[in-house]
This record gives C-alpha cells, sequence and structure tokens, in this order.
C-alpha cells in the first residue's frame, strides 16, 4: 500500500516539477511550484516526518510562494509577448549527465535494512533545536532579519530620484 | 539505493535544467527552489534511515536559508525589471559596451 503511493505521489512531483520549467507563462509555473511543494510535503508524511511537512506546507507553500505570487502580479505580462521555450540540448545534456553523477554517489552510499527511526516526534526535535543546535538556531534568526532588511532597503525610493 | 534518493536526485536535475534551460528571471528562481526542495527530501530520507533527527534539524534551517533567498533575490528582480521593463536574462547586456 505505501509503495503504491510512494510510486503515485513521487510521480506527482516529477510532473508538477516539469510543468514548472515547461509552462511558458510563469504564472502557470508558480501554480505548479505550490502543488509540487505540497505533493512534497506528503512525502515527508510518508518518511514520518510530520512537523517538517507542517513546516514546509506552512512556510514554503504559505510564505514563500504568497512573494513570487506577488512579484508575478507586479510584472505585466503579455501572453502573445511571451517567449517559446526552446529546449536546450546542451543543457538537456548537463542536466543529464549531473543526475547520472549523482546516480553514481547515491549508489555508492551503504544501505539500511529497514528505517530504525519510529516517528519525527516534535519534541525530540525541539530537544535538539535547542540544546546542541542552539548557535545555528540563532544565527539563522540573524541571517532571516538581514535578509528582510535588505529586500526593504533593496527596493526603497532613493532621495535623489 | 533507495527510491527517494532516486526521486530526489531526478527532481534536483529537474531543478538543474530549468536554470539551464529557461530564461525568465523568474522562473530561474523557482528552478532553484525545486533543488533546495529535493535537497530537502534526501536529508530526511537520509535521517530517517540512519534513524536520528539531525536530518530534520538541517532542513529546519534549509527551509529558512530558502525563504531569505527568495526574499532577497524576489527583492533584486523587481528592481531589475523596473529598471528594465523586461525579465528575459538574455536582454541584461548593459556590460557589452
Amino acid at each position: 500500500m505505501e509503495h503504491i503511493l510512494f510510486y503515485v505521489i513521487s510521480g506527482l512531483a516529477i510532473i508538477s516539477a516539469l510543468s514548472v520549467i515547461l509552462n511558458k507563462n510563469p504564472v502557470y509555473s508558480a501554480l505548479s511550484l505550490v502543488g509540487f511543494l505540497f505533493v512534497q510535503a506528503i512525502l515527508f508524511v510518508l518518511l514520518k516526518a510530520y512537523f517538517i511537512a507542517i513546516v514546509q506546507v506552512l512556510v514554503y507553500t504559505g510564505a514563500i510562494m504568497v512573494l513570487f505570487v506577488y512579484v508575478v502580479m507586479v510584472m505585466k505580462l503579455n501572453e502573445e509577448l511571451l517567449p517559446r521555450i526552446r529546449l536546450r540540448p546542451f543543457s538537456l545534456f548537463l542536466a543529464g549527465l549531473f543526475a547520472s553523477y549523482l546516480f553514481y554517489i547515491f549508489s555508492k552510499t551503504p544501505t539500511f535494512s529497514h528505517p530504525v527511526l519510529k516517528t519525527g516526534d516534535i519534541s525530540e526535535i525541539g530537544e535538539l533545536l535547542f540544546s546542541k543546535y542552539v548557535l545555528p538556531f540563532e544565527v539563522i534568526s540573524l541571517l532571516l532579519l538581514v535578509a528582510m532588511v535588505g529586500a526593504v532597503v533593496l527596493n526603497r525610493k532613493s532621495k535623489h530620484e | 539505493m533507495n527510491e527517494y534518493f532516486i526521486l530526489a536526485s531526478i527532481l534536483f536535475a529537474l531543478g538543474v535544467t530549468g536554470v539551464l534551460m529557461r530564461r525568465n528571471l523568474l522562473v530561474i528562481l523557482m528552478s532553484v527552489e525545486i533543488m533546495l526542495a529535493s535537497s530537502n527530501l534526501a536529508l530526511i530520507a537520509a535521517s530517517s534511515h540512519v534513524g536520528n533527527l539531525h536530518g530534520h534539524i538541517f532542513v529546519l534551517f534549509n527551509i529558512a536559508v530558502a525563504a531569505a533567498e527568495a526574499a532577497v533575490g524576489l527583492a533584486l528582480i523587481v528592481i531589475i525589471y523596473k529598471n528594465k521593463k523586461t525579465e528575459n536574462v538574455d536582454q541584461f547586456t548593459s556590460l557589452h559596451g
């Protein structure tokens, strides 16, 4: 049952990722990306990472995609003026090379027989986050603050205009 | 070789294809998001196979970094669009002389 579900979900993920990169209109690409991230949250649930799945839906599909859609709305998109997508053979070749190298690396990693982890318990994550990883946690909050200030400063109107 | 790793590498390669193939700045940034998300998938799969939660913590940090990257990148795209009136990468030839 879980295997069938995994194959269905991974097919959906590949289709939605293809639709992100093959759609001519960025609006459709953004909506396909929402679908992709949602499908990925389902994959996280299959891996018993419930907290990460919720964070994925809240942060990615909730916050980041709203930003994307907002920026798409800012741009003036004319359906007729959008350029046709050219399948560049060299880029496809490079991506294929990359994928085969990734396959090679993953085929050399040792396989584990079955998952040892029972569940991604939120209390254990919190314990790890605030004991062993407390310094990276603080650094990441600083990074988010800097990114927020940077985005505001970049889009401020300068006084000289 | 685990099937989750195969799926993650296929999705990562699709993201690389998008970055190399597309000429729209927004779609390029979306492809970068695909790559980040697929690396998250590989991390979670590895974490659940090793049997500890360190991969989950790493994914949390990864999501935060992706949020910061999207915020700054989209701000830059808005400025570029205001100045150039286009989002096609091939049109950015100011340094060409």
